[in-house]
């Protein structure tokens, strides 16, 4: 179960993720991430993003994983590098597993 | 939606009938003796560029879907592009000087070096750019890759010194002379060995639809480097010739940049359709 707070860092995680893509890959990062069901962008220049769904770790899955369509592993471990900063105040349950 | 993509068939189409083209026509020169296929050879020779002109401007806007300047790809594509036109503008120039004072190849050093050299240098950015898009700076996580990173380039600038530049002679040499004589070899090594590195480290971290696009890409690069190794080889035997084997290789070249280029493109399109 993540209680209210934590389920905030979510939308910042996917954020971070996208930014560190969008350094890689351009606009096609946002474009990606549009494609993620439950990702809903609100201000692409803010980088503000709302996740839908019942479970925000699945999303943050679903997203890498569409990265990880594009350059594989490599692709992967810009993900995780970009969302590291923010797992450290999470309890190792709820990191999503393609993070870990 | 069909206009993009019949543009996307047109865009492969043009470099291939160049290529074809300049193929067919080198095939047919190679019959004449050398020095009574002067005129054909000449034309030959300063025509090809048209192909690396080609490729440069494509990639440019290519490099412009994937972000320009703000990313990664998008600013290796766009390096990549310039060192083709770079290598343009070095044809050009040569093709000027020998068109108009009536001789067989321009001077050395020349004004030409700028499109040349650069094109080195950008070549040597280009590919640190793709070596960071595989994955490599992860890749050095394990002890084994590290070593790579260090034997590959050594072996590739000692194996140029030994077969360019061993025994040089500085006397009566300019100074622009001599850093270019040295500038070439091991640029276009270190460049290589970059290239060759990114393929061996990357071969388990680069994967997914852009996999074979980057490699492709790393590939075009290796095969520039082997027509600048034997142009220096050549032209230090004294056996290079305008339109002979090196300019076909170079001719070969730009036809693989600016597929790989162009290609790019396709990908953006396939992905962002997907």
């Amino acid at each position: 179960m993540i209680v209210m707070d934590k389920l905030a860092q979510f939308p910042q995680i996917a954020s971070r993720i996208i930014k560190e893509q969008e350094l890689i890959i351009g606009p096609l990062a946002w474009i990606e991430a549009q494609k993620v069901s439950d990702i809903k962008i609100i201000d692409q220049k803010q980088g503000q993003i709302d996740l839908g769904g019942t479970d925000p770790k699945q999303v943050i899955d679903r997203l890498v994983a569409r990265y990880d369509r594009l350059f594989g592993r490599a692709s992967r471990e810009v993900s995780k590098e970009a969302a590291a900063p923010l797992l450290v105040s999470l309890a190792p349950d709820d990191i999503p597993s393609s993070l870990r | 939606m069909e206009g993009n993509s019949s543009r996307n068939v047109v865009s492969y189409i043009i470099p291939t009938v160049i290529f074809i083209f300049y193929s067919f026509t080198w095939l047919y020169i190679q019959q004449f003796e050398v020095s009574a296929s002067r005129d054909i050879r000449q034309l030959w020779g300063h025509t090809y560029l048209i192909l690396s002109v080609f490729g440069g401007i494509a990639g440019l806007f290519i490099s412009k879907k994937w972000g320009g300047y703000k990313s990664l790809l998008g600013k290796a594509i766009a390096v990549l592009s310039i060192g083709l036109l770079f290598q343009s503008f070095g044809q050009i120039y040569s093709s000027y000087y020998v068109y108009f004072y009536d001789v067989e190849s321009p001077p050395y050093p020349a004004i030409g070096d700028i499109g040349f050299f650069g094109s080195v240098l950008v070549y040597i950015y280009g590919v640190l750019l793709l070596s960071r898009l595989s994955g490599v700076h992860f890749s050095m996580r394990k002890f084994q890759n590290k070593i790579w990173m260090f034997t590959v380039p050594i072996f590739m600038l000692g194996l140029s010194y030994f077969l360019f530049l061993k025994g040089y002679e500085l006397t009566g040499i300019s100074k622009v002379q001599v850093f270019l004589d040295f500038g070439y070899p091991l640029g276009q090594a270190l460049y290589v060995s970059i290239a060759i590195l990114s393929l061996i480290i990357s071969w388990n971290w680069l994967g997914g639809v852009l996999q074979k696009p980057i490699w492709f890409l790393i590939f075009a690069l290796i095969f520039q480097s082997l027509s600048d190794f034997t142009f220096i080889f050549q032209a230090i035997s004294g056996t290079w010739y305008v339109g002979g084997v090196n300019d076909f290789m170079y001719l070969t070249s730009y036809y693989l940049m600016a597929m790989a280029l162009i290609h790019m493109g396709s990908v953006f399109k396939k992905i962002k359709e997907s």
